[in-house]
């Protein structure tokens, strides 16, 4: 029973001991730290960034699949009376889930409401509501029903146009693609060069304490005591590097939602950014896992190339 | 004059090579068939010339290589035996001293010691106690604040010695140990290293210092790639220390003073130091080792 309690003891303080040395090593080598905490920091931020654009369009993409949406124009020369025809028409479209008709004068208001700052293109006489369309806001039951109905709706006496943002979503897509395949290639690269230089790191604590490696290895120091403190170090950085890039991708992302909350109402109406506190869980999760990763498999190859090589040393 | 319990002692093995031959990757044959044995409390010198296997012979003991054939058994424990996990748990078992002092720059004296105790997890307690007892029989106490820079090379080595017995080895290993040294400091490194084996520490020495190896009046293993030779040689002074220091009710400061003026010269032993560092509750705790693997 004594003979367990001076063990865990022992442990316990050679835990502390480990966790001493680590720090005096970091402390030591703080530029190498700096380095690698930089390029985990970089990795990590760009991954994170990348992500949650990636998400952000899917989410976008999927409300647009969920609830398609499209703006029916018609002709100019039309009254709002004229066009009831167009919107009877559209109601009774059994693919239609709902629909909202803007007069002319609403047009007109929110074309005021876009060109704010340039007032003086409406102080012309003939700067009516009536020069402009009446237009219908449609939305759809399903996304397969879109390309059937925008062309059926276009045959329709009166539809000027018919926009359904097809284009527009077919460019998010492809974002979304590229943004996909940025991340994948950016986990690999960045990945890769996190935990090669995080390997440097603290192969140079290794090599610069390679005599007193040797002696504790001669003493009959055991060999999680020898590992222990470069493991240490190598989670110290990975931590260190998670926890920079997720305030960094926090104070990016809510820039951006803050700019976008400052545009113009179409393209909010588009891209609605989800709020940050989503993300926080898995993304602080996610960083702090990746970090201990890196960290320790850095660590351990580091230790492992020097530890098995270490005998050559001494022939 | 010997104690009779120590008489069977000696007759018990220590360490014992059975047609141990040691080839390495490049195809140097650096030992051929050794046999040898050496027994428990004994003090064996390791000579022959350089590249005779002497080296070879402590990294097989300190299981740092496998011999390519034969059997190495230490306290009767085939070494091949030894899990990778726990050969650190039977380093600690075994104390070693380098010609080159292997100490840490940036650690004083006092820290280089405690540092064989602090990587196995001793009490601060502990560690207070057990180097201020070994540097107190290596005659450092005053130095325990003083950075290895500051030491002559005898000093150095002194520390290295007290490094290597504070956790209370069974066998201890010198390879050179007055090779960077001269004389008075040669000799003052080999009185304290028959004051330990007096202690019940088998102590084995790798040398060339023929005529030293001569004088202390100790098996000596003649190397070759293998044992060519054994002589225990009749030593004038120095035999008659070795006994005269079995004797426990001999105060090691007296013991001293009849083995060599000159060897004493730069230290001096407390006569209580032996009862903290090579009580049986010492040798214990090396046996517990910490389970730490």
């Amino acid at each position: 029973m004594i003979r367990k309690g001076e063990a865990a003891m022992s442990k316990i303080r050679a835990f502390f001991y480990i966790i001493k040395l680590s720090l005096e090593n970091l402390i030591k080598n703080w530029y190498m730290l700096l380095a690698s905490v930089f390029v985990l920091f970089t990795g990590m931020y760009i991954m994170g960034t990348l992500m949650l654009t990636s998400d952000n369009i899917s989410a976008i993409l999927s409300e647009q699949a969920e609830h398609p949406e499209v703006e029916i124009i018609c002709r100019s020369e039309m009254s709002d009376d004229d066009c009831l025809s167009v919107y009877r028409v559209i109601l009774s479209d059994e693919r239609v889930s709902s629909a909202h008709m803007n007069t002319k004068a609403d047009n007109f208001e929110k074309m005021k409401e876009i060109l704010q700052g340039y007032e003086e293109l409406f102080q012309y006489e003939d700067a009516q509501s009536d020069v402009l369309y009446v237009s219908f806001d449609v939305t759809l039951k399903s996304a397969s029903a879109l390309e059937g109905f925008s062309t059926d709706m276009r045959k329709v006496t009166g539809v000027e146009e018919v926009q359904d943002n097809d284009s527009i979503y077919k460019y998010f897509r492809g974002i979304s693609k590229i943004v996909r395949t940025g991340t994948i290639v950016a986990l690999i690269v960045m990945g890769f060069l996190s935990v090669l230089l995080t390997v440097n790191t603290i192969r140079l604590t290794v090599v610069a304490r390679k005599k007193e490696l040797r002696i504790m290895r001669d003493l009959g120091a055991s060999y999680a005591f020898m590992r222990g403190p470069f493991i240490a170090e190598g989670v110290t950085i990975g931590l260190l590097g998670a926890v920079l890039s997720f305030f960094a991708v926090k104070a990016t992302y809510n820039y951006i939602a803050r700019v976008m909350q400052r545009s113009d109402s179409a393209l909010r109406s588009i891209i609605n950014l989800k709020p940050f506190c989503s993300y926080s869980a898995p993304l602080i999760g996610g960083f702090i896992l990746a970090g201990l990763l890196v960290g320790l498999v850095a660590s351990m190859l580091a230790i492992r190339k020097y530890i098995d090589t270490e005998r050559d040393d001494d022939k | 004059m010997d104690n009779p319990q120590r008489a069977v002692d000696r007759r018990q093995t220590m360490i014992l090579f059975k047609d141990v031959s040691k080839v390495y990757g490049n195809g140097v044959a650096a030992i051929n068939k050794l046999n040898m044995r050496i027994y428990k409390d004994e003090f064996v010198f390791l000579m022959g010339a350089s590249g005779a296997g002497k080296s070879t012979l402590i990294k097989l003991l300190m299981k740092e290589e496998e011999p390519t054939t034969g059997t190495i058994s230490v306290n009767s424990r085939d070494l091949s035996k030894i899990r990778k996990g726990s050969v650190q748990k039977y380093r600690r078992k075994i104390g070693v001293v380098f010609q080159d002092f292997r100490l840490l720059e940036h650690k004083t004296v006092f820290g280089n010691v405690a540092f064989a105790m602090e990587i196995m997890g001793k009490s601060r307690k502990e560690i207070q106690e057990k180097v201020g007892a070994a540097l107190s029989l290596m005659g450092l106490s005053k130095k325990a604040d003083e950075y290895p820079r500051n030491l002559s090379g005898g000093e150095q080595q002194r520390v290295a010695l007290a490094r290597a017995i504070v956790n209370s080895p069974k066998i201890l290993i010198a390879d050179e140990p007055t090779g960077n040294l001269d004389p008075a400091n040669a000799e003052q490194i080999m009185y304290l290293l028959d004051l330990i084996n007096s202690q019940g520490t088998t102590v084995i020495v790798a040398t060339h210092a023929q005529e030293m190896a001569r004088r202390m009046g100790r098996r000596i293993l003649y190397l070759d790639h293998g044992v060519r030779n054994e002589e225990l040689s009749v030593g004038d002074q120095a035999n008659h220390v070795s006994d005269v220091m079995k004797d426990p009710g001999v105060n090691p400061v007296n013991v001293s003073a009849s083995f060599n003026e000159n060897a004493i010269e730069a230290y001096g032993a407390e006569e209580d130091v032996y009862g903290t560092l090579f009580t049986e509750d010492a040798i214990d705790d090396t046996e517990r080792g910490s389970s730490d693997e």
